[in-house]
């Protein structure tokens, strides 16, 4: 029986002996591996992002919101001048003092209001996060404050800044953190910074104590959101019912919800993304196929001469898959390579502005769907690369599979007979 | 069959295509002896290729037999006759007898590499060969750097790498010069020489014919006479 380095040898010579048309078949294969590692590739990177996002986000079990929809002048319009990332605000707010009734209710844990508001750093927006320390924690989950303290009091200039932004603005604990509300200048002392891991979101979040927002933007008694963690997470469903039925003007959405509805969202856009990538291949595949039966009839007097001489059909039919696994193994290695930097430059062509869609009215965003250009870094991992090879090299002794069948079946005699 | 290599007897070759019969060999016997250089002549379409086809065992007759060296081939399934093939057989075809892609000693070495020798043993065989028949300057050239005549003589040297029991060569001189040709014929006679191998030629050329110990002359299939290759030219010269 021939050995493996020679069947590899031969085929790369073949291969090579056909320069130009080997590499429009590599490059046909590499379209597609391309195009699907690149894909994976971010859909992965949306993935991790959103999942961060969401662990750190979610530990309240229902949130609720007014579903009022307001015109827009009741939210904060962009200054002049300013390039409007954020769109503003258009829920309708929820008066405080819905809280202690719902506090009532026998399965919650606890519950605390919450207010979102737009602002200014210099010309960057932002979104201020009201909040009540102490009880926002309990609920929320801490912060990971990494420097300095949280925030002490309910009305009073203090601020907690992520660690992003901070960095950005070059400022230290103890500073003076200068913001725009409302077309006014107001100074916050920072008191501490936190860390999320997710840059986007250290970059947006700014939390301030809640009495101190609602006065500097004259909506005293007023929240954006209720966050409720309960005893049991299972009464969930029940419990957000019960609530709507008490106020039908309100929305309670249940985080797992949320988290269920960015998590078939990402395995959509990875199927509808795997579609494209799949589709890309057999096409590639197709090339392959019609490369190789080229070959083997451009060949069919030297595999008769191979077969006179003792090649059994078995060698000629494993010449050919080699030919068509080394085709597989080159399309696969260039597409991956491709498909690394395409990864890189991709998001650059097609400001992506999923996030806020994958989390709709995370709080993360503000508590509203707001559309935000963020970029994409792609996830790239052993599994991607392995996955995209495999797939390059199955797809390519498939379509290399018939015409090596077809190699394989030549009779010396029949070819040898005339010149 | 102690000085017998090659007993054919009673070859019936009838193709069938369509509603065309054609009797391409017609009752042929033929012997080969050890060592020897026997030609197979006649006119184009004579049955020549067929016969050789037929006792390389690459076609099966219609009816009759072919033993080599006391191995019944006519026998054998189509699996067993690749293998007999690979060890036993060497083919020299009229033109087109070398892998374009692969360089020379590579081309000599095949035989081996299907045979599973290894990469160092193989390359050391083929070597020696090519060094033995003066081809060893070729060793690394592409069939396509080579004359005619040359890529000839690479296919002689591949034919007898694995030592086997019959060379058969058709037309081997067809696309040469008569330069050429003779020159050929000498480097067949010096292989013969030194290896003893049989080689079975079928032809008309008059320069490969005059060098054959003995020669089978086929008209339509048919076995028409036995001469000595010097005889034959004599008489069949405007074959
Ligand atoms: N596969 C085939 N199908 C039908 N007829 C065939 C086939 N092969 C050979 N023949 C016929 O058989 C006869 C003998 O052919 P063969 O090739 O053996 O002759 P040849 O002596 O080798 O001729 P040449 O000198 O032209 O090579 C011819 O009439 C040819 O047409
Ligand atoms: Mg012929």
């Amino acid at each position: 029986m021939v050995d493996v380095l020679w069947l590899l040898n031969t085929a790369l010579k073949d291969l090579f002996s056909r320069k130009t048309r080997s590499i429009l078949t590599i490059a046909s294969i590499a379209i597609g591996i391309a195009l699907l590692f690149s894909l994976i590739s971010l859909v992965n990177g949306v993935e991790s992002r959103s999942a961060t996002m969401i662990r750190q986000l979610t530990s309240a079990d229902i949130i609720i919101r007014n579903t009022t929809r307001v015109d827009t002048s009741t939210g904060i319009p962009s200054p002049e001048g300013t390039r409007g990332f954020i769109r503003p605000i258009t829920l309708s707010l929820i008066n405080e003092s819905i809280l202690q009734n719902i506090e009532s209710i026998e399965s919650i844990y606890y519950a605390t209001s919450l207010l979102t508001t737009q602002a200014y750093v210099d010309e960057t927006p932002i979104i201020l996060q009201g909040v009540i320390p102490g009880e926002y924690e309990l609920v929320a989950g801490s912060l990971n404050i990494i420097n300095g303290r949280s925030l002490s009091c309910l009305n009073c200039p203090e601020v907690v800044v992520g660690k992003s932004l901070m960095e950005r603005l070059n400022l230290s604990v103890g500073g003076t953190l200068t913001i725009t509300v409302n077309n006014t200048q107001v100074y916050l002392n920072v008191v501490g910074v936190y860390e999320s891991g997710v840059q986007f979101f250290e970059m947006m979040n700014v939390y301030v104590p809640l009495y101190f927002l609602q006065n500097i933007t004259g909506r005293v008694g007023l929240v954006s959101e209720i966050l409720i963690k309960l005893k049991n997470p299972g009464d969930a469903q029940s419990v957000a019912s019960y609530i709507q039925s008490i106020y039908p003007d309100l929305r309670a959405t249940l985080q797992t919800a949320q988290i269920q509805q960015a998590s078939q969202l990402i395995s959509t856009l990875t199927t509808f993304f795997l579609t494209i990538g799949l589709i890309a291949i057999i096409a590639g595949g197709f090339g392959v196929a019609n490369t190789m039966l080229i070959n083997v009839f451009e060949r069919m007097r030297e595999i008769g001469i191979l077969r006179a001489i003792g090649a059994s059909s078995r060698t000629i039919l494993l010449m050919f898959l080699t030919e068509a696994l080394v085709l597989g193994l080159f399309g696969g290695v260039t597409g991956i390579c491709t498909g690394f930097i395409l990864a890189y430059i991709l998001p650059n062509y097609f400001p992506i502005q999923t996030a806020s869609r994958i989390l709709p009215g995370s709080r993360a965003f503000g508590g509203s769907p707001q559309i935000t250009q963020i970029s994409i870094t792609p996830v790239i991992t052993w599994d991607t690369i392995m996955l995209a090879l495999i797939i390059g090299v199955i797809v390519s002794l498939l379509a290399g599979l018939y015409p090596a069948w077809r190699a394989s079946r030549i009779k010396p005699i029949e070819v040898l007979r005339h010149g | 069959m102690d000085n017998l290599i090659v007993k054919a007897e009673n070859l019936v070759k009838i193709y069938q295509s369509g509603k065309v019969r054609v009797k391409a060999l017609d009752g042929v016997n033929l012997i080969a002896h050890r060592g020897e250089i026997l030609g197979i002549i006649g006119p184009s379409g004579s049955g020549k290729t067929t016969l050789l086809n037929i006792i390389g065992g690459l076609d099966k007759p219609t009816k009759g037999t072919v033993f080599i060296d006391n191995t019944e081939i006519t026998k054998l399934s189509e699996e067993e006759l690749v293998k007999f093939r690979l060890r036993n057989i060497g083919f020299v075809f009229q033109f087109f007898n070398l892998i374009p892609s692969l360089s020379v000693v590579e081309n000599v070495e095949l035989p081996l590499a299907l045979l599973g020798v290894s990469r160092i043993e193989r390359r050391e065989l083929a070597s020696t060969t090519l060094r033995e028949l003066g081809l060893i300057h070729r060793a690394n050239f592409k069939p396509s750097e080579l004359s005619g005549g040359e890529q000839q003589r690479v296919a002689i040297a591949r034919a007898i790498i694995t030592n086997p029991k019959i060379v058969l060569m058709d037309e081997p001189t067809g696309n040469l010069d008569s330069e050429n040709a003779k020159n050929l014929m000498k480097f067949i006679e010096k292989v013969q020489e030194k290896y003893g191998v049989t080689f079975i030629i079928a032809t008309h050329d008059p320069i490969v014919v005059r060098q054959c110990e003995r020669a089978y002359i086929l008209r339509d299939g048919r076995f028409i006479e036995e001469l000595n290759g010097q005889a034959a030219v004599n008489k069949y010269s405007k074959l």
